[in-house]
C-alpha cells in the first residue's frame, strides 16, 4: 500500500520503490551494452549483439523518457503506481531476455565461415526478409545445439507500454526503430563445437526451426493425428515438439544432405539420447527413421553409388525399417501416434517437400562429392571459380563426411585419425569461406562494371 | 684413361616464375607441378613474376598482459593466449594497425606449393609507402600447404586502415634447384593452417644445447 499525501507524494514513493530497481537494471544493461559495442569480438556473434547493443541502448533512453513521463502524468495514484510496476518489469525482462547476447562469443571456437551462408540459406528458403532480420552465431555452456528468435524488443515494450500509459513515442525513439531489424535470431552451438564441421549439419537442424514457423510446415500435421490412445494430459504438447523437431531434421535434410543424420547420430552418442524419448524430443533412433525415409524420398536408398556415405544409409534404412523398435512404455503411444497412421506419415514428408521444394540429392551428392573428396585427401580446399552456393556448402559438409566413414574404414591410428579430423575442418571451412567470397566477389564485380 | 661423366643430379631452371608460367602453373589441376592459389578472385592479381595476396580476416593482437617478457622457450598455446588473442573480421571490414605495432595476420588466399618451386612473401610497395611492412619470415618451401602467417607492422606515425581482402603483399615464386620430397619437408606437410599461427618456438632442439653451453660457461 502506498501511503503518500496526494499527487506528489504517491508519485516520490514510486520513484523511491521503483526507480532504484529500474536504473539498477539500466544500468548493468548500460555496461554490458559498452562493452559490447567496445569489444573486438567475432562477427556474427557481435555484429549482431552490436545491433542488439543498440537496440537496448534506445530503450535505454526510452525507459528514461517514460520514467520522466509517468512523473509528469495526469493525477491519478494507481495508474502512476501501475505504470511503474509494468515498466519495471518490461525492464526486467528486457534484461534478462536480451542482454545476455551481448556477450562475444570466444573467437577461437568461432564458425564465422558458415555464417552469412547460412543467412542465404535461411532468406531463401525461410522467406524472412534479408533487411528485416539479423542472425547470428552464439556459443552457449549446453552441449547441444539450440535456436533463440527475438522480435524487436522495442516493439515489444512500446505496443504494451504505450498502449497502457497513452504516451507517445519520443521522436529519436522513433528515429531507431526505424533502423532495427524486426527479427533477431541467434543460432546456439557448444563452445566447444563451434568449429566441428562435423556438427555442423545440426545447425540446419536449427535453421530448420526457424523456417517451420515462418512457414508453418508442421501445424497442419497436428490436426490430422487420430491414432491416439494414450492417457498423458500434456499429449498436445509432446507431440507439438516431436513433430516439430522431425520437421526441422526434414527440412535440414533437404537443404543440406545426409551430413544431418550423421551430425545427429553423432551428438546422440555423446547426448546419451540415442533411445531415450523426452517430452521436448523423440530418441535419436526415431528421428533417423524420419531422417532415412527422407533420404529414401530423394534417391539416396536407390543409389547404386559406391560411396561410403550412401552404403551406410542403405545399410542404415534397411536396419532401422525391419527393425522392431520398442520405446518406453510411457511414450509408445506418441510413436504410434505418429508411425501407425501412413496419412500422417505421408503429411509430414509432402509437407516438408512442398514448402523446402529444393533437395540436395542423390544424384547432387554422386555427381559433387566426389571433387570436393579429391581435394581433402590431397590437403587442399575445394574452392571452384563459381558454384550454387547451397549446393557447394552441401558438398562440402558431405565430402567431410565421406572421408570420416573413409577414414574410419581404414588401419588408421586415433592419434593420426583424430590429426586429420582437425585438418579437414579446417579445409571445409576454408572451402566455404572461399567459395562463398567468390561468388560474391563475381556479383559485386558485375554490378560495379554495370 | 677414360672419364665418366658422373651422375649429374637433376637440375631444374632457376630464377623467378614468368607471368606466363605463373598462369600456366596456376591453372594446372591435379599436376605434380601445378601451384595451388585459390581464390584468387581478380585475374590482375597476376603480375610478373609475383602474384598479389590479400589480407585474410582473422588476426593474433597483442593484448595487455603481467608477463615481464617473453621466453621464446616456453612458447605453447597456452604460454601465447596469456599475450595474444584472436580477432576475427568479416572480408571487406577493416583492420586498424597502430604505429609501431605488430599483429599476426593471415593470407585470405590457401596456397599449395609443387615440389619444385618455393615462394617468397614480399610487401607490396604501395602498402610500403605507408609504413606497412608485411613479412619478416618471407621464405615458403616447396610443397607447403596452407594459408601464411603474415606479420603485419606498422612502421608509420599514423594508424593503417586495413581492409580484409585488400591485396597487401605478394608472393615471389622461385624454381627450386631440384625437386623436394615430402620426406625431406617432414611431418608439417600435413599440417595445412588456415588461421594465424603463432611460433611453436618451445618445439625448438636448440635450447636444450643452449641451456647445457650456459651451464658449462656458467661453471668456468
Amino acid at each position: 500500500m502506498i501511503k503518500g499525501r496526494g499527487r506528489r507524494g504517491a508519485i516520490l514513493q514510486i520513484d523511491r520503490l521503483y526507480s532504484n530497481e529500474v536504473r539498477l537494471l539500466l544500468g548493468s544493461q548500460k555496461g554490458a551494452v559498452e562493452q559490447a559495442s567496445s569489444s573486438l569480438a567475432p562477427h556474427g556473434a557481435s555484429r549482431l549483439s552490436e545491433s542488439l547493443a543498440h537496440l537496448l541502448d534506445a530503450l535505454e533512453h526510452y525507459f528514461e523518457e517514460y520514467l520522466t513521463s509517468i512523473k509528469n502524468s495526469p493525477d491519478n495514484e494507481l495508474e502512476s503506481k501501475t505504470a511503474a510496476i509494468v515498466f519495471a518489469r518490461y525492464v526486467g525482462f528486457i534484461h534478462n531476455q536480451y542482454v545476455r547476447f551481448l556477450i562475444p562469443s570466444d573467437p577461437y571456437s568461432f564458425p564465422g565461415e558458415v555464417l552469412h551462408p547460412i543467412k542465404d540459406i535461411l532468406i531463401k528458403f525461410g522467406g524472412y526478409e534479408a533487411t528485416k532480420t539479423s542472425l547470428g552465431l552464439f556459443h552457449w555452456d549446453k552441449y547441444n545445439f539450440g535456436i533463440i528468435k527475438l522480435s524487436n524488443p522495442l516493439d515489444l515494450v512500446t505496443r504494451e507500454i504505450e498502449d497502457s500509459l497513452s504516451i507517445k513515442r519520443p521522436k529519436r525513439v522513433e528515429e531507431q526503430v526505424k533502423k532495427l531489424v524486426d527479427t533477431l535470431i541467434f543460432i546456439c552451438y557448444p563452445q566447444a563445437e563451434g568449429r566441428n564441421v562435423f556438427l555442423h549439419g545440426l545447425l540446419f537442424h536449427e535453421l530448420g526451426h526457424v523456417i517451420d514457423s515462418k512457414k508453418m510446415i508442421s501445424d497442419p500435421i497436428l490436426k490430422i493425428i487420430k491414432n491416439w490412445t494414450g492417457t498423458n494430459p500434456n499429449a498436445p504438447s509432446i507431440l507439438t515438439s516431436w513433430v516439430k523437431e522431425i520437421v526441422a531434421d526434414l527440412i535440414a535434410i533437404r537443404i543440406v544432405g545426409p551430413c544431418v543424420l550423421f551430425a545427429s547420430r553423432m551428438a546422440a552418442l555423446t547426448m546419451e539420447v540415442m533411445d531415450n524419448d523426452s517430452p521436448s524430443h523423440p530418441s535419436s533412433r526415431f528421428r533417423a527413421l524420419w531422417m532415412l525415409e527422407h533420404l529414401e524420398r530423394i534417391g539416396y536408398v536407390d543409389s547404386k553409388s559406391d560411396l561410403n556415405s550412401i552404403q551406410t544409409i542403405r545399410d542404415w534404412h534397411k536396419k532401422l525399417t525391419s527393425a522392431k523398435l520398442s520405446p518406453a512404455k510411457e511414450y509408445e503411444p506418441f510413436w504410434n501416434a505418429l508411425r501407425s497412421d501412413s496419412a500422417v506419415i505421408k503429411a509430414i514428408h509432402e509437407n516438408v517437400e512442398q514448402s523446402i521444394g529444393y533437395a540436395f540429392t542423390a544424384a547432387d551428392f554422386d555427381s559433387k562429392i566426389s571433387d570436393v573428396l579429391a581435394h581433402f585427401n590431397n590437403n587442399l580446399p575445394h574452392i571452384p571459380n563459381s558454384a550454387k552456393s547451397t549446393a557447394h556448402l552441401a558438398s562440402v559438409l558431405n565430402a567431410v563426411w565421406e572421408k570420416r566413414l573413409t577414414d574410419l574404414a581404414s588401419e588408421q591410428s586415433e592419434d593420426e585419425l583424430f590429426k586429420w579430423q582437425e585438418i579437414i575442418c579446417g579445409l571445409g571451412l576454408k572451402s566455404i569461406e572461399g567459395n562463398y567470397i567468390q561468388n560474391i566477389w563475381n556479383l559485386n564485380e558485375k554490378d560495379s562494371s554495370s | 684413361m677414360k672419364r665418366t661423366a658422373a651422375a649429374k643430379p637433376e637440375l631444374l631452371g632457376h630464377g623467378v616464375l614468368t607471368k606466363a608460367e605463373l598462369v600456366e602453373r596456376l591453372s594446372l589441376k591435379g599436376s605434380e607441378r601445378g601451384i595451388y592459389l585459390k581464390p584468387i578472385l581478380d585475374a590482375d592479381q597476376i603480375g610478373d613474376g609475383s602474384v598479389n595476396i590479400r589480407l585474410g580476416t582473422h588476426f593474433l593482437v597483442p593484448k595487455a598482459s603481467d608477463l615481464g617478457h617473453i621466453r621464446p622457450q616456453d612458447m605453447n598455446a597456452k604460454y601465447v593466449r596469456g599475450f595474444q588473442s584472436l580477432v576475427v573480421k568479416t572480408f571487406g571490414e577493416s583492420f586498424i594497425l597502430h604505429p609501431h605495432h605488430l599483429v599476426l595476420g593471415v593470407m585470405f588466399e590457401f596456397l599449395a606449393l609443387p615440389q619444385d618451386l618455393a615462394a617468397i612473401v614480399v610487401s607490396r610497395s604501395s602498402f610500403g609507402r605507408v609504413g606497412l611492412v608485411v613479412a619478416t619470415a618471407i621464405y615458403v618451401h616447396p610443397l607447403w600447404k596452407g594459408c601464411l602467417t603474415l606479420e603485419l607492422a606498422n612502421y608509420g606515425e599514423i594508424p593503417l586502415e586495413l581492409p580484409c581482402g585488400a591485396p597487401i603483399a605478394q608472393l615471389v615464386f622461385v624454381k627450386a634447384s631440384k625437386l623436394h620430397t615430402a620426406q625431406e619437408i617432414g611431418p608439417t606437410r600435413k599440417y595445412c593452417p588456415i588461421r594465424p599461427e603463432f611460433a611453436c618456438l618451445m618445439e625448438m632442439s636448440d635450447w636444450k644445447t643452449l641451456d647445457r653451453i650456459k651451464s658449462n660457461l656458467d661453471n668456468v
